[in-house]
């Protein structure tokens, strides 16, 4: 039963269809799995009895020879999609009691595609954050450790559950959200793929808001194949959402074995030089490019000169549209209402909002009210649009000269829980390489590509035009094909 | 910086309230964030638009008709528990008195 949840999702589909176990034992394996590593808190609600029933259904959709392109392979939902009649608290106390009456199209296009849900995974609260340390819930542990050392590692954030549960193998695979390096960035602390797909190739309907220019649903799995079989079964245009983009969704599986000769990859040197990234990251990264070279790729020399501005100028948008997002947590229709009585109505709105946001959440919607008051929107928010744009031109012009980007995932391994909490700056720095995609919105992934000297997985990361997540796979799976010597599992799993 | 008078034009804005201890804490963390985004001035903006959506929206639009009706009751599941039997009941969300 323990070999089960080894298994990459390719080889459990070919193995259902062959009968050579049932959905009901590939879900129960899991099942388990994920109940000998509660200790890493990786669920806010767990499906399980759900999960079990719907395994049943896909053993008889098997039998009668109507399985689904995804039937019976377990996954993780991050706490940010709604999901019918199952809580989806996104990680707050503000919806800690919140069930959604409806299923996000994300959602409910895979479960349309026969995977089954496990559970809802933790997350740092409304998906801000880098560590899965802001959540209501608690903090989700990493899977990993560093040799010698027993301390306790975020697993990244704000996606941290999704990845812990992947990286378990508590699920196949998890879905999870980028805003600004959410999937990213975890993947690289848990040693796993994560794909964020072009902004608009994944419907926004019934997925809770936090930066609505920048919010896209991705996927964790461990490796580029089961990524590209999950993207097909995710994106797709959705007219609910009015920011979906109605493109036809490639087909992405061959992407995945295609040699990389000739492509050219596009290297910004000039943030070898950011200030505070490990050498092991500079290591990492001057390795992959020998990597791309052997495949006989071509390295090109690009420059993203604006990159330098990219966080003030997430910090200055994120906060701002979050401000406005999350405004409608009143306590009037749904989720949390303070209990203190005698209040007019605006001292409900202060205690409900008050009591109900942590304290990351309440430091950016005071950030984005400031950016967009009166006197300082010219300064700030239109200001930080401005330089968007300049990022965007930068990543167009680098594509005039190159097919994908390859730069780190993150500036250094996962740290301890309880690190970087004096001072948020040094929490926001985790996303110093993820946040230019992002703002572009462009589609990117993070691929394990190294292990430290203490035994900690580190991600690369390629980043390619809008809407050519084939090249963006191509690309991917050659840094998988070039590292395939290292297990990219925890220590006693 | 943002200045004690401004904290407290914010806090009104957002509807959210901090404590005397809260707010010392929090200013000092706001004002680091604030530093760093004040790199912003630095970058030359002349004639650069705004960019207000890096996909290519418009407003899509449909048939004025009716395609999700009947469903109060989902409107209305997750009231909070305070008088929510008779919010449910009026289908009525219920508020502190603000008309006299």
């Amino acid at each position: 039963m323990s070999d089960l949840i080894k298994l990459s999702i390719t080889e459990a589909l070919t193995a259902l269809r062959n009968k050579e176990f049932t959905a009901v034992e590939l879900v129960r394996s899991h099942i388990e799995q994920s109940e000998k590593n509660k200790h890493l808190n990786i669920y806010i609600t767990e499906t399980f009895d759900k999960a079990l029933s719907m395994a049943k259904i896909a053993d008889q959709n098997y039998h009668d020879g109507k399985a689904r392109k995804l039937e019976g392979i377990p996954v993780g939902v991050k706490d940010l999609f709604c999901t019918k009649g199952v809580k989806t608290t996104a990680g707050s106390r503000m919806l800690s009691n919140f069930v959604p009456p409806y299923d996000s199209t994300i959602s409910q296009n895979i479960e349309n595609s026969g995977t089954i849900m496990l559970g809802k995974t933790n997350m740092d609260e409304f998906a801000m954050g880098s560590s899965n340390t802001t959540s209501y819930f608690g903090d989700v542990i990493n899977p990993w450790k560093a040799e010698g050392n027993d301390a306790d590692l975020v697993p990244g954030g704000s996606s941290g559950g999704s990845a812990a549960a992947v990286s378990s193998f508590s699920v196949m695979a998890a879905f999870g959200s980028d805003t600004g390096g959410s999937i990213r960035q975890p993947a690289a602390f848990t040693g796993l793929v994560g794909v964020k797909p072009t902004y608009g190739r994944c419907s926004r309907w019934g997925m809770v808001a936090f930066a609505s220019s920048l919010d896209q649903a991705g996927i964790f799995t461990r490796n580029t194949k089961d990524s590209a079989l999950m993207l097909e079964a995710m994106m797709g245009f959705d007219e609910k959402d009015s920011t979906s983009i109605n493109k036809e969704v490639p087909e992405l599986v061959s992407a995945c074995s295609q040699s990389i000769k000739n492509m050219r990859i596009g290297i910004p040197y000039e943030l070898m030089k950011t200030e505070g990234v490990d050498n092991e990251i500079i290591q990492m990264w001057e390795k992959s490019i020998e990597i791309m070279k052997a495949e006989g790729a071509e390295i090109v020399n690009i420059s993203l000169p604006n990159a330098k501005y990219a966080l003030a100028v997430y910090y200055v948008i994120a906060p701002a549209e979050a401000s406005s997002n999350l405004a409608r947590y009143d306590g009037v229709r749904y989720g949390h209402r303070t209990n203190k009585d005698n209040l007019t109505l605006e001292e409900m709105y202060i205690y409900t909002r008050s009591e109900g946001f942590g304290d990351e959440v309440k430091r950016r919607i005071m950030i984005g009210t400031y950016v967009l008051s009166a006197s300082h929107m010219e300064a700030y928010y239109l200001k930080a649009q401005k330089v968007r744009r300049l990022i965007v031109n930068d990543f167009n012009d680098a594509f005039e000269k190159c097919d994908a980007i390859l730069l780190p995932s993150a500036p250094s391994a996962a740290f301890k829980i309880g690190e970087k909490q004096d001072n948020p700056l040094t929490m926001y720095l985790n996303d110093i390489f993820t946040i230019p995609a992002s703002l572009a919105g462009l589609p990117c992934s993070s691929v394990p590509a190294a292990i430290t000297k203490n035994g900690l997985p580190l991600g690369m990361q390629l980043i390619t035009p809008a809407f050519d997540e084939y090249s963006l796979l191509r690309a991917s799976s050659a840094i998988e094909r070039g590292v395939s010597d290292i297990d990219f599992i925890p220590r006693g799993f | 910086m943002i200045t004690e008078e401004e904290l407290k034009k914010l806090q009104k804005l957002a509807k959210l309230s901090f404590s005397k201890d809260e707010l010392d804490g929090f200013t000092k963390k706001l004002n680091s964030v604030m530093a760093m985004i004040d790199s912003l001035a630095e970058a030359n903006c002349e004639n650069i638009e705004p960019l207000r959506s890096v996909s290519d929206m418009y407003q899509r639009t449909r048939e004025d008709e009716v395609t999700v009706g009947d469903i109060a009751d989902q409107l209305f599941a997750n009231v909070p528990a305070q008088n929510a039997a008779f919010a449910k009941e009026v289908k009525c969300f219920i508020v502190p008195k603000m008309v006299e």
